[in-house]
């Protein structure tokens, strides 16, 4: 089952003479150069590269600072990659971009994203209602679920909104509940998507964490325990994944937003992630979006285009195996492939298991991969003494 | 397809720069004569396509260049190249030793000779990771060829510190040596140390890069199992940016007896030695390949080759170009059709009363031919084009070449600067629609590919590429080439070396010499009285101040001059006493015709200035035009 996962588009219009310096995404820009529009560019490259989804997600920020033609255009982009896509399903969340919390003298902070269209954050009228009013709803899509959370359910104001996010204990309460009522183990993919990151993600920057979501590690603690192999979320910009109890936490780059990202060695990115038919285990596809040039698969270390999660394989184990396959080659470099062949596990490991086996491999047994992990290696050799 | 050639997972990255030449290369005579199994001197400007040449000579060029069409007759080559590219930080980092340190003179080379061989070391690298790449073994094989080289390379090489045997960490290994050698050099520089700098630096600075080259290529030899006598080719590129004594050196290999090792070294038109010795000569050590057209027949070949790079550009631009004529695209440069259409805008009363032209011309050079109408008509309004016609027997008021010598010596001799006098002479005119066609349109750019195939994809983006059988207009190609003419010429003004500061006066290559040339030029042959010896090229006479002498070099090199006659490759005076024509790139700017007919000395077009300027007439020139004033 394949999503593809488009996050934090922070689409605006700009009005002439005026400058965009946060976004790439401008509502009221032109389509071509084709490699100059992100999602010009990223239809194209799905289109040369046969890609597709079963699912489309968005993780919130359509918009930028509540631009109302912004969250529009955005949308409607989003719809446009779902039918290039081909995906079956669309699903979005709101993020504290999409909500007018500063009011402005305007209208209650949700009446335009509530409104705006009548297919967001689903298709459905009678679950959207649910969403907005408790706080989230589940979708049940085939052999998926989708647990969505309205994390900016509290930015009512600036005043609440400047408290941060927070799911409230009665709504942790509702989603176990529901769960248990309606039987959703049978689902055999169980995906959340929220905006805000349920648990720490200090930025390369270090800019101080201060807006995770409140009560987030309870969240954490229900999913993992109901069996979910994703939290995914927006939000940081910068891309992480991480496992929590078998569980992998994705912060999903964003799609077209550059804040945060200055100097960092990261770019825009989207994202495609394969899972397996066991629903836990899977790969993660990353493109990163280079101006002039579109969307390109490059080898960066800091988050790589090619990403394992859900396997519970023991880093010790693997480099054990790889240790063995390489002594029966009487020292000469081995193959990865043999590796991948002997051990399929070690490609859904996530980056930080592949840098504590990395570790492992030199300590115990003098051996490196090449490439480094957390990339794709293509071989494994002996260190010289 | 070789099978093991995608296990690299930056395998596409790598090599992309030459998969993309290979797919655009078109075969020449120079590119064989670079497959000789000799030392060769290639020789041009900027953008003459040297880095190209050298980059198919190279493993991965020659993978490509077969994996586009497997006819190609490539196999013959007898050696294996390692493309050398050059660094501008020698020469900054030489610049900065020697002005900031104040070191001598020999540890400042000392280091510039290390940052060379760090260079080297690393092409070196390249190209052993590209053999295997590109080898025919299987993919376990490649492993443990790598292993083996990474592995002897890093003992031969005495690089301890890397202890993982890959050709890329050895790479990263060398670059972190460079970087230490760096923060030695600014920790001497800003911490005031007592020591002197060569005690700081560590033993490997001292390596010599043939040494380091002969050790490597061994190593290779013996994992692979290679004959001992297999050849490899030095390509050394870009050189003329390292500093000179390193050039020197490398020149003084050309003569090596070690004929292992060939040497293929890029350089500009004309090598100036300055005070140093070579002791390899043209001929006999090393031959040159010249890669601008300086005569007829290197005119003729570069129209030919010319044609095939712009077929090529078609061909990616529109996929609807099988079998198309570049003259059905371009249309074809006919000097009839020019004076024709500058015929066409005169008066009617001029048109029918005065010259009696009623559109159309008869052959040749008789009545009624253009050249009739278009003298006829110039002797009208230019006395002295009248005075030059009478006193060679014609009749101004008949132009008529009633023999074929002065049809020859006189009518078709003097058609494109008449044509040129008609079009631009006392008459405002920005842009006429008078630079289009073929070959016009390869001739401007002198040999120069980058030129070329910039100009035109210029000029296709101007029309949708469905669209390519229909004719682009002339106005179009005109207003593209005299843009991309003043684009050229605002890069070489802008070029780093281009402007030199004496006196607090800063005198620059394109808006002080080149723009004294060319309005000279243009004076003579357009605008003042006409002369059957109004120069298109120009002599440097002895004299002429040093600085300048060095700012033409920098012409020479950038392509704003071109270099006739080349005789010498190597010479201890430079471009004094040589021959030069302005690039024809740049003609369009200055409304000069792109040709090369007599002969000026620069310093006659220099105190031209100079004489008009204390007339009232224009800038003076900001710099003494000989040392003796200097």
């Amino acid at each position: 089952m394949k999503v593809c996962v488009v996050s934090d588009l922070h689409c605006r219009h700009v009005d002439f003479g005026e400058e965009s310096r946060e976004t790439l995404l401008i509502s009221n820009m032109p389509r071509v150069p084709v490699k100059h529009h992100p999602v010009s560019a990223m239809i194209d490259i799905a289109e040369k590269n046969g890609i597709t989804a079963d699912a489309l997600v968005c993780l919130g920020d359509i918009g930028d600072r509540a631009d109302y033609q912004g969250i529009i255009s955005g949308w409607g982009f989003i719809d446009e990659i779902k039918r290039q896509l081909n995906a079956k399903i669309c699903l979005g969340i709101p993020g504290n971009h999409d909500i007018n919390s500063h009011k402005d003298g305007r209208e209650d902070a949700f009446e335009f994203i509530k409104n705006f269209t009548a297919d967001f954050p689903t298709n459905d009228n009678i679950i959207n209602n649910k969403f907005w009013e408790e706080g989230y709803c589940y979708i049940c899509h085939e052999e998926s679920l989708f647990l969505l959370l309205n994390s900016v359910h509290n930015h009512y104001d600036e005043e609440s909104s400047a408290k941060g996010s927070m799911i409230k204990p009665d709504v942790l309460d509702k989603i176990e509940r529901e769960y248990d009522e309606k039987k959703y183990c049978e689902y055999n993919y169980k995906i959340c998507l929220t905006h805000h990151h349920p648990i720490k993600h200090s930025n390369i920057k270090n800019y101080k964490d201060s807006d995770s979501i409140e009560n987030g590690d309870e969240l954490v603690e229900i999913l993992i325990k109901k069996g979910f192999a994703m939290i995914m979320h927006g939000h940081k910009h910068q891309p992480r994944i991480v496992n929590r109890g078998g569980m992998a936490i994705f912060a999903t780059g964003s799609f077209s937003s550059i804040s945060n990202l200055q100097s960092t060695g990261l770019n825009t990115m989207f994202h495609l992630v394969d899972f397996c038919e066991d629903g836990k285990r899977g790969k993660i596809d990353s493109w990163e979006y280079i101006l002039n040039k579109g969307w390109v698969m490059r080898l960066n270390e800091l988050f790589p285009k090619y990403i394992g999660f859900g396997s519970d394989i023991e880093p010790k184990y693997v480099a054990l195996k790889i240790n063995e396959l390489f002594e029966k080659g009487d020292g000469k470099p081995l193959l990865y492939d043999h590796v991948i062949s002997e051990v399929p596990d070690v490609e859904f490991l996530m980056p930080e298991t592949l840098m504590q086996l990395s570790e492992i491999l030199k300590d115990k047994y003098a051996l490196a991969v090449d490439p480094e992990y957390p990339l794709q290696p293509n071989k494994v050799i002996k260190l010289l003494v | 397809m070789n099978k093991g050639l995608l296990i690299y997972d930056t395998f596409n990255a790598k090599y992309l720069s030459y998969r993309a030449i290979a797919e655009s290369f078109v075969l020449n005579d120079e590119y064989r004569q670079l497959q000789g199994n000799n030392n060769v001197l290639l020789m041009g400007p900027r953008g003459c396509g040297k880095t190209t040449l050298l980059k198919m000579l190279t493993p991965a060029g020659l993978y490509y260049l077969k994996s586009r069409d497997n006819n190609l007759k490539i196999d013959n080559i007898g050696f294996t190249s390692i493309y050398i590219p050059s660094d501008i930080q020698w020469k900054n980092q030489l610049d900065f030793l020697n002005v900031r340190l104040k070191e001598s003179n020999k540890n400042c080379e000392l280091i510039a000779q290390y940052l060379f061989a760090v260079n080297i070391q690393i092409a070196i690298c390249k190209t052993f990771l590209s053999i295997i790449d590109f080898g025919e073994h299987g993919s376990q094989e490649k492993l443990n060829i790598e292993y083996e080289v990474a592995e002897g390379l890093i003992r031969e090489w005495k690089i301890n510190e890397v202890n993982v045997p890959v050709i890329d960490q050895i790479e990263l290994g060398l670059l972190r040596r460079l970087s230490n050698v760096n923060s030695i050099i600014n920790e001497s520089y800003f911490s005031d140390s007592k020591d002197p700098l060569i005690s700081l630096l560590p033993k490997y600075v001292y390596t010599e890069f043939y040494d380091l080259v002969r050790v490597a290529c061994k190593v290779f030899e013996s994992v692979l199992g290679l004959d001992k006598e297999h050849k490899w080719s030095l390509c050394f590129d870009e050189l003329e940016i390292a500093p000179k004594f390193l050039q020197i050196k490398l020149m003084n290999y050309l003569r090596s007896v070690d004929q292992k090792f060939l040497f293929k070294i890029t350089t500009t038109p004309l090598f100036n030695l300055e005070d140093y010795v070579v002791d390899a000569s043209q001929g006999n050590d090393f031959g040159t390949v010249r890669l601008w057209v300086y005569d007829t027949n290197g005119k003729k070949k570069w129209e030919q080759f010319g044609r095939e790079l712009i077929l090529n550009r078609i061909k990616v631009f529109s996929s609807d170009s099988e079998g198309i004529q570049l003259e059905e695209v371009f249309g074809k440069y006919i000097l009839d059709d020019i004076i024709k259409s500058e015929l066409d805008e005169l008066s009617f009363e001029i048109r029918n009363k005065k010259l009696n032209y009623k559109g159309k011309f008869n052959q040749g050079t008789g009545m009624g031919s253009s050249v009739y109408y278009m003298f006829k008509y110039l002797t009208m309004v230019d006395s002295s084009f009248k005075d030059f016609l009478s006193r060679r027997g014609v009749d101004p008021d008949d132009p008529v070449a009633y023999d074929y010598m002065t049809s020859k010596r006189i009518f078709l001799k003097y058609k494109v600067d008449a044509v040129y006098r008609l079009v631009y002479r006392k008459r405002g005119r920005r842009n006429p629609p008078i630079h289009y066609g073929i070959p016009y349109l390869i001739e401007v750019c002198d040999g120069n590919p980058r030129l070329l195939i910039g100009l035109v994809e210029e000029i296709l983006s101007n029309i949708k590429s469905n669209n390519i059988s229909i004719k682009i207009p002339k106005n179009i190609q005109s207003n593209v080439l005299v843009r991309e003419s003043i684009r050229h010429y605002n890069l070489i003004e802008n070029y780093p070396d281009s402007t030199i500061v004496v006196d607090d006066k800063e005198f620059n290559l394109a808006n002080d010499l080149i723009d004294a040339i060319a309005s000279y030029m243009h004076g003579k042959i357009v605008q003042g009285d006409f002369s059957k010896i109004s120069p298109s090229t120009f002599r440097v006479d002895d004299g002429i101040n040093h600085k300048m002498i060095k700012l033409l070099e920098i012409g020479l090199a950038l392509g704003a001059i071109i270099y006739l006659d080349p005789i010498e490759a190597l010479s201890s005076k430079g471009v004094v006493g040589k021959r030069f024509k302005l690039s024809g790139f740049l003609a369009p700017m200055f409304k000069v015709p792109n040709r090369t007919l007599y002969e000026v000395n620069l310093s006659s077009i220099l105190n031209t200035k100079i004489k008009t300027a204390d007339s009232g007439g224009g800038k003076q020139l900001k710099i003494p035009l000989s040392d003796d004033w200097d």
